[in-house]
């Protein structure tokens, strides 16, 4: 494990060091692949402006928002359908139903219902994210040991206690899997609804920049997209990790 | 304690009828120890999980002190051989669940816990978690989370069937322990005949072919239960109902 942590970063940088060959070399127009520190430049000088940071924050807020949002009402659904056979009978087929229509199918109708505004950015999130989170939660719930649930019963483990003791530890795991699915579905829907309607974001910038031909600009935003979803899903590992100690 | 009163499991499956048992009666004295034995399907378990009231009988019914039995009751302590704890709480959690359950709240919870982890000696495994335990420490703390919720009647399922020869011994004569301690009457499923012996005043011989018919068998030897011949007369006894059904089922 040591070595392999230690080692983690060999990979983008052997990409890096070709990316900057191939620009340095001429192999590849600097329009279509901008040399390596064209983007530090372009980094630099937002982030000196200080746009770099707006974006940053409210691309960061929208991914926030939906997100929780999903884990509030993905979890506590999953939680009620995972128990309640009459929940999931009920919300089965609906889920089923709606999980298949991509999050960006929705943007034409959440910008009609709720504008351009945060409302339908966090909405294109919440919906993507959502899936996965109920999804996992109800199988985490439906696959706890039978065993143990047996044990539960025999101990008059009821209501909160059974609850908070047993079906939530127990469905942890499946969660927290649903959980980093949903959070890297959510920054993929963000980006997408930044692209189409917004103007703030990472999204929108990388969009923006297309459109005066700044490549060295999408690039950064690419890059900053990758870094933001990296260390969110560090944060939702942190929560594995957690859950790993008994596992 | 316990009475056993024309008790019928029959479980129906695409319109066939697989029967379990039919008509069995027995009693249970207050502060026996029983077991249960025959082969894989007899029953043994269907019939404990009745007495715990996590199933129904098709007919018939269960009574402790004279009470109908109709669901799970802090009355009755269960020890499974399969995940006996919960996995994601620690040795000590897991106890003071089982108090909580029964109501127990505030800091004595965790001073409670160790006195019955001190009963089986694991007091310095409070901390850790059931996947850091072996089989029979695992086994152990099960009977001290079953001691915990104070019940009269301990109903083991096939506790010690996933351990070592050796372990096994040793857990044996743990329970024999407990058993003489806190004087609780005890139902333990086995298909093992020596433990069976080895452990209780009486031995329920369940049968998968006669449904009707099972044999009880008394032990009646000084404790501790020796293998002299008459323990090994009684095995004998013993494995002759219970090899018929093994060789024709």
């Amino acid at each position: 494990m040591a070595s392999k942590r230690s080692f983690w970063w060999w990979s983008p940088l052997l990409v890096l060091l070709a990316w900057e060959l191939a620009s340095q070399r001429g192999w590849v127009s600097p329009q279509l692949l901008p040399p390596l520190e064209a983007v530090g430049g372009a980094f630099l000088s937002l982030f000196s402006s200080g746009d770099l940071v707006r974006h940053l924050g409210i691309s960061l807020l929208r991914v926030i928002l939906g997100f929780s949002l999903a884990t509030l009402v993905g979890v506590s659904l999953g939680m009620a359908m995972g128990w309640f056979r009459r929940w999931r009978g009920f919300f089965d087929p609906l889920v089923e139903i709606l999980r298949p229509i991509p999050p960006m199918a929705w943007i034409p109708l959440a910008i009609l219902w709720m504008g351009i505004g945060e409302a339908s950015k966090i909405y294109i999130i919440f919906y993507g994210a959502f899936f996965p989170i109920v999804i996992n939660t109800t199988l985490g719930v439906k696959s706890i040991d039978e065993n143990l649930l047996k044990m539960a019963r025999s101990m008059n483990l009821k209501g909160w206690l059974l609850f908070k003791e047993v079906i939530f530890p127990g469905s942890l795991p499946a969660v927290v899997t649903g959980l980093r699915i949903g959070l890297g579905v959510g920054w993929m829907c963000l980006v997408a609804a930044e692209l189409i309607a917004a103007e703030s974001g990472v999204g929108y910038l990388i969009e923006e920049s297309k459109e005066l031909l700044r490549t060295d600009r999408v690039v950064l935003g690419m890059l900053l997209i990758g870094a933001l979803g990296i260390l969110s899903d560090w944060g939702v590992r942190s929560l594995e990790k957690y859950v790993r100690r008994w596992l | 304690m316990i009475k056993v009163e024309n008790l019928n499991k029959i479980y129906s499956k695409n319109g066939r009828d697989l029967v379990v048992f039919e008509d069995l009666s027995f009693e249970v004295q207050t502060g026996e120890f029983l077991s249960l034995v025959g082969p894989t399907g007899c029953g043994k378990t269907t019939l404990l999980n009745i007495i715990a009231g996590l199933e129904r009988p098709t007919a018939g019914r269960v009574l402790i002190r004279d009470r109908e039995v109709n669901g799970p009751g802090l009355d009755r302590g269960l020890v499974f051989q399969e995940a006996p704890l919960f996995p994601w709480k620690t040795v000590s959690g897991n106890i003071e669940l089982a108090l909580k359950a029964k109501g127990i709240e505030g800091r004595n919870l965790r001073e409670l816990s160790r006195e019955f982890l001190e009963t089986v000696g694991l007091v310095k495994w409070a901390d850790y978690y059931p996947k850091e335990l072996s089989g029979g420490m695992k086994q152990k703390v099960a009977l001290a989370k079953a001691l915990a919720q104070d019940p009269e009647i301990l109903l083991l399922d096939e506790p010690f069937g996933a351990l070592d020869a050796q372990t096994r011994m040793i857990m044996q004569e743990e329970l024999l322990k407990i058993w003489e301690r806190f004087r609780k009457t005890i139902l333990l499923v086995t298909h093992s005949i020596d433990e069976s012996i080895f452990l209780s005043d009486r031995v329920i011989v369940l049968s998968s072919r006669l449904k009707g018919a099972r044999e009880v068998i008394e032990v009646g030897l000084p404790r501790p239960h020796l293998p002299t011949e008459k323990f090994w007369k009684l095995r004998t006894q013993i494995w002759e109902i219970i090899r018929d059904e093994v060789l024709e089922p």
